[in-house]
């Protein structure tokens, strides 16, 4: 029984969703809507337990002093900082959260994915010197469609509708046969679920 | 619209349901080969040798919204890595970018037994998880950063990482703007619904092969529909 009733839950909550994904009813839009907030809800929750997670990981990483135990204690400090301003005054989106956002985080959040760039061109270079088919083809492909794009290129006619070709014909067509087999896998995994055959929701 | 909808899905399920019957009663069917993930076994030797954890990260997705089956498909390798783990003593570090999928990193230690290694649940902030699952990896030094889910371009900070301090990686993703990092930024790479397969290949569940098998019999109808409604524009009859 320990078994069964989880798996009729989460089959007949799934099909409920599903039914009203198709069918406009009165009854089953009310009751799938109230499914979706009760998972909402319950999602919410899992904060609370990511927020112990992240206090005690790093409580015991300042008291073992384990490599970078510093800047454990910035990221308790900060937890409590944004926590305790989010409960008094003016709330979640009171002046200090909000500066601490706006000023702190944002700005931190843009340097951090600044440096993509610089990465992506080591990747790039990594994948070149490996030497193989593909990697050659992604180089032409890639030196071509940023040729393409350069200012002075774009009225230059066998790179501009190279690059056109390029991007509207191979690069299209793979990228429709990606999204197809993950759209198929996608659906797999959904139906798996939903037919009770799969279940990690645990015992 | 909605009825032939309805219909893909009652086929995609019948055919789901008939290939796990055949695979309970024939056994595993033969897969076409995938490097990364014999790569992967390699891998898990090699944990068991040096003692070195594993790093595992399910992506940049949530369970409950949109991208629910790929962080499952990362969820399952998790479950795959912390299983072995349980058997052959590895330690298994997860980093997690959403509570959600933190909670399933739990069940799995609590099931497969505490083979040491940590539970991380980072920011669902992606430039932050990336950041600090990077912090992970310079700290415990994995032999492995094994990275499968829904992964946005905060991708190549995480591997990055992982290769700068000489870490083996397997990853895989989805999306198509995030594949040419994918495939450029590590040498072992599951491209698309190859991240859907990585499950039935490692753990060969009836109910994972079975899924398999069901994605081909669609993915033949559909390439015979597709071929079939071009022909049939063509010669303008719709």
């Amino acid at each position: 029984m320990r078994k069964v009733i989880p798996i009729l839950v989460a089959v007949l909550t799934g099909l409920t969703v599903l039914a009203d994904f198709f069918i406009t009813h009165p009854i089953l839009d009310l009751v799938g809507r109230t499914l979706l907030q009760w998972a909402m809800i319950v999602a919410a929750f899992a904060f609370v337990a990511g927020l112990l997670n992240i206090f005690f990981t790093h409580t015991s990483r300042v008291f073992h002093r384990e490599k970078g135990w510093g800047y454990s204690i910035v990221v308790i400090l900060a937890m409590w900082t944004v926590l305790v301003f989010g409960f008094v005054g003016d709330g979640p989106h009171g002046y200090v959260v909000s500066w601490i956002f706006r000023y702190v985080q944002y700005p931190l959040q843009a340097t951090v994915m600044a440096l993509l760039a610089f990465f992506a061109l080591s990747a790039g270079y990594r994948a070149f010197r490996r030497r193989t088919l593909e990697s050659t083809i992604m180089l032409l492909s890639a030196s071509l469609v940023l040729l393409g794009y350069a200012a002075i290129m774009t009225d230059l006619w066998p790179v501009s509708a190279l690059k056109e070709w390029v991007l509207s014909v191979p690069a299209m067509a793979g990228v429709r046969g990606i999204l197809l087999g993950v759209a198929l896998g996608i659906t797999a995994t959904g139906l798996r679920i939903l037919i009770g055959m799969d279940k990690p929701y645990s015992d | 619209m909605n009825e032939l909808s309805i219909a893909f899905l009652l086929f995609f399920a019948l055919f789901l349901y008939i290939a796990f019957v055949e695979v309970r009663i024939r056994g595993k069917p033969n897969l076409r080969p995938m490097p990364a993930l014999d790569f992967l076994k390699e891998a898990f030797q090699k944990a068991i040798e040096s003692g070195r954890p594993l790093h595992v990260s399910s992506g940049t997705g949530t369970v409950g919204e949109k991208d629910t089956a790929e962080t499952l498909a990362g969820l399952g390798l998790l479950e795959y890595a912390q299983r072995q783990g349980g058997l052959y003593g590895i330690p298994v570090t997860s980093t997690f970018f959403h509570p959600t999928a933190m909670l399933s990193g739990y069940d799995f230690k609590r099931k497969f037994g505490p083979a040491g290694g940590r539970i991380y649940f980072i920011a669902p902030e992606k430039g932050i998880y990336a950041a600090g699952a990077a912090e992970v990896l310079k700290n415990e030094r994995p032999i492995l950063n094994l990275a499968l889910g829904p992964f946005g371009y905060e991708f190549l900070l995480l591997s990055e990482a992982a290769e700068s301090q000489g870490i083996d990686q397997v990853a895989g993703a989805t999306d198509p703007s995030v594949l040419p990092f994918v495939y450029s930024s590590t040498e072992h790479s599951l491209i698309g619904e190859e991240v859907f397969a990585a499950k039935a290949y490692l753990a060969k569940e009836p109910q994972a092969l079975a899924g398999v098998i069901a994605q081909d019999v669609m993915r033949f109808i559909l390439i015979i529909g597709i071929t079939v409604g071009v022909i049939l524009k063509t010669l303008g009859v719709i």
